[in-house]
């Protein structure tokens, strides 16, 4: 035994060496500053890292978070020029391939004192439970995003939310040992150490520029029809075969049920995001943004889902689930999922527009 | 359960504890039990035929000393044919029916049999051999506990790919076994993690150049993807052997056991001569008592010498694997051995001065790296494109990334530092805490520059 007990020390005192290591490396600010700027946990740095400088101007204040369909189409600049001068401002924490899992952390972060904003606003695929199976709840991206804020504090809540035990285990490896998770990072810049110091230092000088001036994407859709009896798609000649692909196989995706898992996963994330706002004047509102350029022929009943079940909560603004299904044109959309510049302008002033008004209201009980 | 996987560790620890927990007498049986329930991991169906073999040994040997004459004769006879009958059978069955089939003018799978390859055979069948003619010759003797010869056969750190354990020197180990020094712990522990550095963080990341490009040569064109891809491929197999064969021992070290170093160092060598001196020692050893010198090694003058490593390299080459490639990799080998004898070249007492010994050493290297092509190249036309392209212009950038060069030369310094200052030695004698940091900053290394998915080690297909 005495021997064991012998191997058993070196053993336990090298992996203390591992995670003391990892912990120099990757617990502190140190690599966090060089983080590719394009990858998921460099990108969402630095949207923190932008918004979290702003100086916000006007009165009231409302976060909008989101993914790329809020990155593409939701512009703060464009809706400030609208809503400031009714004493509101408005600011974007959209990051592309996240999901309300991950944007908890982000207001975690953005707001610690939970004082900056009057209102946040929350976006839905649909308000009802439409289905993507655990999809949604275990994207090991979520990780990758977040990464550099989830501390040892973390880990219990965040590996429960996955709910495939396979994920759990590769999330809960991860955030013990940091590194795992930043390799491809760090491999990238071994590889080029020099571009992606140079990357970092654009990042860093321009950030705020490179995310307000952004104008959406100038690609367009115009001219696209369906043909709902025969499923057939007609496309105008400037689109790219991918993005034909693309929006056929959204339709295709689209699928007529509710789910509970998606129902669960919502009510445990945005819970969370609830529950961050507890005992604050903080309102959250939900809305639908324009998700195809061509609504679709059918829809899955609200009736019972999540959001339906906020009815009622004083804490809660829903915004009208059609609010914005007449931007569902082709004209509007960049491909299958996101607006282009012209959906964007006008999505930005709409959705400020309305957001002020069923704020100013006192909130929208209806869907 | 690969060495490098977490399962392996979890089972390892289960092994240490139960080994050590148990009263002393128990631990045979549990290093037994473990062997076979390891090798059932992989492949439960080849149990019997592993248990045959044991058997079989287990008997002759017994008879080679208590019988004389004939029926001494016999029993050596019966052991060695059962042994190569099942390997050959296994390992080479598929290659010399497609060879006969293409004779007779038939489609090279006409006499095909589905054969899997049961794990290890290569290296527990000569291990058996060793034993057996070892007792014949007297050197050894028979062992009397089947218990005990089972462990030797089947002993999980070195069952699948070695290295290739003498009976004596295992013996020697569990007859007198000693529970492992402070020294052992921290030398075993120390090769684990090396081996799982030059498994994981260097043999993994130079397959992933070498893969794609042996994968499909011709879609690869130009010398410097050649000569890159060959230079990845020199030094997976290096890091993958010789990471398993660290693992392995530093295993052994943990139970109280002492395997012999598989490699020293190969691509530091000044001749082919020196090279096989310091690669895969135990096969080479191997190859050199039971084969070199019965056939009459270098004593029966210079032609029959020549024929004699010929014979030697090709068979070692054929041990390897049952393609044409891999007789050709050993042909080379016996070539280069043969005009290095012919030049008085690579003599043991005369090694190059230290001018020299940098050129040697390079040249060396050149040499072992274009019989690496025969080795990885899937075909034979397959060796000839890639043969071909390494003496072509340059074309295309260099395909080793930066940090894997930088980690191909921080590991030739440490193997300099090794060859002069014997690192693993000092490892054993240092303070534990250091021994932990070194160990530490190891597998931080692994944590850093591991693949998503575990490789298997190259040596376990053979």
């Amino acid at each position: 035994m005495r021997t064991l007990g012998r191997i058993l020390a070196l053993a336990g005192l090298s992996i203390a060496f591992v995670f003391s290591i990892d912990a120099l490396c990757f617990r502190t600010p140190f690599y966090s500053r060089i983080l590719a700027p394009d990858s998921a946990a460099g990108y969402f740095e630095n949207v923190l890292a932008v918004e979290r400088k702003r100086v916000l101007p006007g009165r009231h204040h409302v976060l909008v978070c989101g993914d790329s369909q809020i990155a593409e189409g939701f512009s703060a600049k464009l809706a400030n020029q609208f809503a400031l001068s009714k004493g509101w401002s408005f600011e974007s924490a959209a990051v592309s391939g996240s999901s309300v899992k991950v944007w908890y952390y982000m207001l975690r972060e953005v707001d610690p004192a939970k004082t900056r904003f009057d209102a946040i606003a929350i976006p839905f695929r649909d308000y009802a439970d439409e289905s993507q199976g655990d999809a949604a709840a275990n994207r090991e991206i979520n990780l990758n995003m977040l990464i550099t804020r989830l501390g040892l504090r973390d880990i219990p809540a965040f590996v429960r939310s996955f709910p495939d035990p396979a994920v759990r285990r590769q999330v809960l490896l991860g955030l013990l040992l940091k590194g795992i998770t930043y390799r491809r990072d760090l491999h990238d810049f071994l590889s080029s150490p020099n571009n992606r110091m140079t990357e970092v230092k654009f990042w860093r000088e321009h950030g705020t520029e490179l995310l307000d001036n952004y104008p959406g994407s100038d690609q367009t859709l115009a001219g696209m029809r369906v043909n709902w009896q025969t499923g057939e798609f007609y496309f105008p000649p400037q689109v790219p075969a991918a993005v034909k692909d693309a929006v056929v196989g959204r339709y295709a995706s689209y699928i007529l049920k509710a789910d509970t898992r998606e129902h669960d996963y919502r009510a445990a994330a945005v819970g969370r995001i609830l529950g961050l706002y507890r005992n604050t004047n903080v309102r959250i509102v939900f809305f639908k943004p324009p998700q195809r350029p061509l609504p679709p022929n059918v829809e899955v009943s609200e009736s019972g889902s999540y959001v339906a079940s906020q009815i009622g909560n004083p804490r809660v603004v829903i915004l009208p689930r059609h609010a914005f299904d007449d931007m569902q044109q082709p004209e509007m959309f960049a491909d299958g999922l996101h607006l282009n510049s012209k959906g964007r302008a006008e999505f930005s002033v709409r959705l400020a527009s309305e957001i002020i008004s069923a704020l100013s209201n006192g909130g929208k009980e209806s869907l | 359960m690969l060495f490098s996987t977490p399962q392996f560790f979890l089972f390892f620890l289960v092994v240490l504890v139960l080994f050590y927990a148990a009263p002393r007498a128990w631990g045979r049986v549990i290093l037994l039990v473990a062997s076979y329930y390891f090798y059932a991991r992989w492949n439960w169906k080849f149990i019997p035929l592993l248990l045959s073999l044991t058997v079989i040994d287990y008997i002759a040997a017994i008879w080679i000393e208590e019988k004389t004459g004939a029926k001494r004769r016999f029993a050596i006879v019966v052991s060695i044919a059962a042994n190569l009958g099942f390997l050959g059978f296994f390992k080479y069955y598929n290659f010399a029916a497609s060879n006969f089939a293409s004779v007779l003018g038939l489609p090279p799978n006409h006499f095909f049999l589905a054969v899997v390859l049961p794990l290890g055979i290569s290296f527990h069948t000569f291990q058996s051999i060793s034993y057996v003619v070892d007792v014949y010759r007297g050197q050894q003797k028979a062992i009397r506990r089947p218990i005990d010869y089972a462990l030797f056969i089947s002993f999980f750190p070195q069952l699948v790919a070695g290295p290739i354990v003498r009976a004596r020197n295992f013996f020697a180990d569990l007859d007198n076994w000693q529970p492992p020094t402070q020294a052992d712990i921290q030398y075993g522990s120390y090769l684990i993690a090396m081996g799982l550095t030059k498994k994981i963080v260097l043999a993994d990341n130079f397959a992933a150049v070498a893969d794609p490009y042996f994968g499909s040569v011709t879609a690869h064109p130009g010398g410097t993807m050649a000569r890159g891809a060959v230079f990845a491929f020199t030094l997976q197999i290096f890091f993958d052997f010789s990471g398993y064969t660290d693992i392995a021992i530093g295993l052994a070290r943990l139970l109280g056991f002492h395997f012999p170093i598989n490699f020293r160092r190969p691509y530091l060598a000044t001749s082919i001569s020196d090279f096989w001196r310091r690669w895969h020692i135990s096969l080479s050893t191997w190859l050199r008592d039971y084969l070199y010198i019965p056939l009459g090694g270098s004593r029966r003058g210079s032609l029959l010498t020549y024929r004699n490593l010929m014979l030697t390299m090709l068979l070692g080459g054929l041990w390897h694997g049952a393609s044409w490639n891999f007789v050709i990799w050993g042909g080379y080998q016996g070539v280069l051995l043969s005009v290095e004898r012919l030049l008085g070249l690579g003599d043991r007492s005369r090694k190059p001065g230290i001018v020299l010994r940098v050129p040697a050493m390079l040249i060396t290297f050149a040499l072992v790296s274009i019989g690496w092509v025969f080795f990885r190249a899937p075909t034979l036309p397959d060796s000839l494109i890639v043969l071909r392209a390494l003496f072509a212009r340059n074309l295309g950038n260099w395909p080793v990334p930066a940090s894997m060069m930088c980690l191909a030369a921080a590991s030739l310094v440490i193997a300099v530092l090794e060859e002069r200052f014997g690192l693993g030695e000092r490892i054993s004698r240092a303070p534990m805490w250091s021994v932990a940091a070194v160990i530490g900053v190891l597998l931080f290394l692994v944590e850093l520059f591991g693949q998503d998915k575990s490789i298997p080690f190259i040596y376990f297909q053979f």
